[in-house]
């Protein structure tokens, strides 16, 4: 039993890595600026389609080191591009927060609709990073979930060191906490907008190539890795990144041990049911500012 | 005024793109299918064998010296407004002479085809579509399953279960399926018929579609140590990834995947990998060798077109065309629906691997010319080791005992 | 330095300023007077670039910057300090500083503004990694004085900083001011409630209704007895 709880909690620990991952750049780009991307789960899976690109048909050199290599400068560039073209100019509304997320809903079913029709509806498998398992006394573990771990942790440890010393971390923090502030004080608040929207789309297709190569790249697999992000964010608390942090591990070990011990259909309504009592009863979220 | 005057060039452009169609003398054929969203893979499966057939039919000088057309809808992910509106649309609309779709939703794809007469041939496979038809036969008369029941197909798996020449170490098995009807129906009867030998059903999981972590599953399984691990989700992905992470630290226990043996992707993706899975095919091909030349050579065919071996649900499809357009040949008019569905019903047809008919509830039960197939996995490819009915070994084909099971 | 001619702004349907024209030199303290809610913060606002719709011409040193983004204005040395503070709440005061002189011109001389700082607002250094949410009111004020000047700015446009504060604060504020205009730094400044500040002005404006209805020197408000009353309160 107490071994079976060990291997239970390792998988909610995996889980919840990447969770973490996911959410947080979500979180980030609400905090800041106060409209929730729905295209969020799409560029998810424009990372798996980056990474099966780039090993596949081009077979590339250094296989997922040069991936990774190179998806930091891709995301970078394809968020911060479409934070300038397609959302900055709504920023001119009254209502510009309901019409970015009408615009980013609609990129979403653009985006999900155009790999089917670039890479067809057959769900496409990446080659894993690494294969084969490590013993830990009677645990065993997946030498794949140890890299998605630890790769997930660094890169949010690194996008934690990025946000609290670096000049335009801390500039992104006080767009996020007063806007008003940030312009008195020369902050380029449309810079930063873009920057966040480039950080959390590295971010997220970072999270897709992780996942995605463990799983698959599926066209239609980003309203799952949205559903998911978005609970994450709600629970933790909109906006705040310590609070998507600490949902996001709540949550991979509550799937964990629900399904474990009441079985995987009672997953889903475990985590909603958690969600809206938390909205109910504390409607910011765990960590949520008012 | 603008708005209207493009309007009109619309409609001019319209009409005279689509009078050309009208124009010709084909015999429409509608193909609503799933070309996007979750269920496009199987979509793709089917559309396969039908534009088989389609084009043999038509390189062979087509249907009563007409060409046949094939007019496609994309029904996406069933939703039942979805399905009506394919329905009216290629059957109101287009005046279809035949619909040929393959999976195609639960019940409501039976109500929006019922209401009007061209032949439907569906491949819904579960008993709440089957239900529908029962509701009102008469007003249904043109809907045709073109495999058997979940429950029949269970019955058949459980046959070949206790068939398999392996002597299980224990008498536990482990169900997991799906929360949909299909799964349901197919969990229900194994967990049935093995409680009835005297197995313990130690564990029965029912799970939602999109897991991808078993890290859970797998824990309890690996404490049950089954001698069975039956897998019923009609979806790649998930079974997929429950074996790479199965197999990891593998249990001594039989994998049997039913239908979720099928999908493309399983063994495109999982290759030699997967070697020693058992799983079925219903109204399947058996292979690697056809039981005959005429089947062996369409078997090469489809090999040559498509470069893969023959999935799930392309063969019947192929079939289901051949079926009517055999009927429509013997009626001699494409649009007597009431005496097409007449010789569909009663005459019987002679296919690839012998002669078929529709039976109770206008279902093709498993029958020797569209059996259920038993495979096992080998060398990464379907090597069929049964077919049933009646149960009985396949060619010279045998039992490979899977390289995690340790005696 | 500073040159404003008829500065006319809009919010929505309403016309705020109204054909303002008004001048600061070099060095000077420049104070607005004038009732609340007629557009004194709105001037201020305008010249930093923190208002959308103007129309009119804002010269500084010779250059339109009527329009520009407030972070190219800051960039040119003209910082606004807002009377309702905007701090950031979930950062230390150390941060809060920081990040005043996030502007490229000021960054070169981050050190020594810092300790300019330090001297003026020993009190703020005390507890330079507590929250400025956590601060009370006349701190928080102090803090976004400080910060403003961590901009290195020669212009600042101070928007009542002794706007609900106790009286020994309003003493320092004006003895803080007094140490800037002394440094050389131009000061404009709204502020009716720290009399103390009329004795340094240079020039004094009241606004009206969106326009400005007074200009003249300190001593023609202090020998003015209504507007003495009116304004002032003495």
């Amino acid at each position: 039993m107490f071994l079976e709880i060990i291997e239970v909690f390792t998988s909610g620990l995996i889980n919840g890595s990447v969770y973490a991952l996911m959410a947080v750049g979500l979180t980030l780009v609400y905090g800041v600026t106060k409209a929730f991307n729905f295209a969020y789960g799409s560029f998810y899976n424009l990372g798996g389609y980056f990474a099966w690109v780039l090993l596949i048909p081009l077979g590339v050199i250094g296989g997922y080191f040069s991936v990774f290599f190179m998806a930091i400068p891709f995301f970078f560039i394809v968020g911060y591009l479409l934070e300038k073209v397609l959302i900055s100019p709504l920023r001119k509304y009254d209502d510009w927060e309901m019409k970015v997320m009408m615009l980013t809903l609609g990129l979403s079913l653009f985006m999900d609709f155009g790999y089917q029709a670039i890479f067809g509806p057959r769900i496409k498998s990446l080659p894993g990073i690494i294969e084969g398992t490590v013993q830990v006394g009677e645990v065993v573990l997946f030498q794949q979930d140890i890299v998605i771990f630890i790769l997930s942790l660094s890169g949010m440890l690194c996008f934690w060191w990025i946000l609290n010393n670096t000049r335009t971390g801390m500039a992104v923090q006080a767009v996020a906490q007063n806007p008003a502030g940030a312009q008195i004080v020369g902050i380029p608040k449309d810079f930063i907008f873009a920057a966040t929207f480039a950080i959390s789309t590295m971010m997220v297709g970072f999270g897709g190539i992780l996942l995605c190569q463990k799983n698959f790249v599926d066209p239609m697999g980003s309203t799952d890795i949205m559903i998911k992000a978005w609970v994450i964010t709600a629970f933790g608390g909109m906006g705040s990144i310590r609070g998507s942090l600490y949902a996001a591990f709540i949550l991979g070990m509550l799937e964990a041990f629900v399904g474990w011990y009441f079985g995987m259909i009672h997953v889903q309504i475990a985590t909603l049911t958690l969600l809206l009592v938390t909205l109910a009863i504390r409607p910011r979220g765990l960590m949520g500012r008012e | 005024m603008r708005k209207t005057g493009l309007l009109a060039i619309i409609f001019t452009f319209v009409m005279l793109t689509t009078t050309s169609v009208f124009a010709a003398d084909t015999i429409k054929v509608g193909v609503p299918l799933a070309a996007t969203g979750a269920y496009a893979g199987s979509g793709d499966n089917y559309w396969k064998g039908i534009e088989m057939a389609i084009n043999e039919i038509n390189k062979g000088g087509g249907l009563l010296g007409k060409q046949l057309e094939v007019i496609r809808f994309d029904s996406q992910e069933f939703a039942p407004e979805v399905v009506m509106q394919g329905a009216n649309y290629l059957c109101g609309k287009m005046k279809v002479a035949s619909v040929h779709a393959g999976w195609a939703g639960w019940g409501q794809d039976i109500r929006a085809y019922g209401k009007y007469d061209a032949p439907f041939f569906c491949d819904d496979g579960a008993m709440p579509a089957v239900d529908v038809y029962k509701s009102d036969p008469e007003k249904y008369y043109n809907t045709y399953f073109i495999t058997d029941t979940g429950g029949d197909q269970a019955n058949s798996m459980f046959n070949m279960l206790t068939a398999l020449p392996y002597e299980y170490p224990n008498k536990k098995i482990v169900i997991i399926n799906t929360d949909d009807a299909w799964g349901m129906e197919v969990g229900d009867t194994l967990s049935k018929q093995f409680k009835k030998i005297g197995w313990k059903v130690a564990k029965r999981e029912t799970v939602p579609y999109g897991i991808n972590e078993w890290g859970p599953i797998l824990t309890k399984i690996r404490r049950i140590n089954p001698a069975i691990i039956h897998i019923e989700i009609p979806s790649s992905q998930e079974v997929i990834t429950f074996f790479r992470q199965f197999i990891k630290q593998p249990t001594n226990s039989i994998l049997s995947y039913g239908w979720s043996i099928t999908p493309l992707e399983v063994l495109t993706t999982l290759g030699k990998d997967a070697d020693g899975i058992v799983g079925e095919m219903p109204a399947g091909m058996p292979a690697p060798k056809a039981p005959n030349a005429k089947a062996q050579a369409w078997v090469d065919q489809y090999m040559n077109i498509y470069k893969h071996p023959v999935p799930a649900g392309s063969w019947i499809a192929y079939t289901s065309v051949m079926v009517w357009a055999d009927a429509v040949k013997a009626v001699g008019d494409e649009y007597d629906f009431k005496a097409v569905n007449k010789h569909l019903k009663e005459a019987g047809y002679d296919g690839l691997q012998g002669k078929m008919k529709f039976g109770e509830n206008n279902t093709l039960h498993a029958q020797p010319a569209a059996p259920i197939v038993h495979y096992q996995v080998q060398d990464g490819k379907l090597v069929a080791l049964f077919t049933d009915p009646p149960l009985k070994p396949y060619g010279e084909y045998k039992f490979q005992m899977p390289r995690w099971i340790k005696k | 330095m500073l040159k404003i001619n008829k500065l006319n702004t809009y919010y929505r349907e309403s016309h705020i300023l109204k054909d303002v024209s008004v001048s600061v030199d070099r060095g000077q303290v420049v104070i607005m007077l004038g009732p609340n809610g007629h557009g004194k913060s709105t001037l201020l606002k305008s010249i930093c670039g923190l208002v959308e719709k103007i129309d009119g011409q804002i010269l500084y040193d010779g250059q339109d910057i009527t329009g520009l983004a407030s972070d190219k204005i800051v960039n040119l040395g003209v910082t606004y300090i807002a009377e309702n503070r905007e701090l950031f709440p979930y950062m230390t005061v150390m941060e809060n500083l920081k990040l005043g002189a996030y502007s490229k011109n000021a960054r070169g001389n981050e050190k020594e503004n810092m300790a300019w700082v330090a001297s003026l607002f020993p009190k703020l250094m005390q507890r330079q990694n507590q929250l400025a949410s956590t601060m009370s009111g006349g701190e928080a004020k102090m803090l976004a004085i400080a910060r403003g000047l961590m901009s290195d700015a020669d212009l600042l446009c101070i928007d009542e900083p002794g706007l609900g504060l106790q009286p020994s604060y309003r003493v320092e504020i004006s003895q803080i001011i007094k140490e800037i205009s002394r440094q050389g730094k131009t000061v404009f400044i709204v502020e009716q409630n720290i009399p103390q500040l009329i004795e340094m002005a240079d020039k004094i404006y009241i606004m009206e209704e969106g326009g400005i209805s007074f200009e003249g020197g300190k001593y023609d408000v202090l020998n003015n007895e209504q507007l003495k009353e009116i304004f002032l309160g003495l």
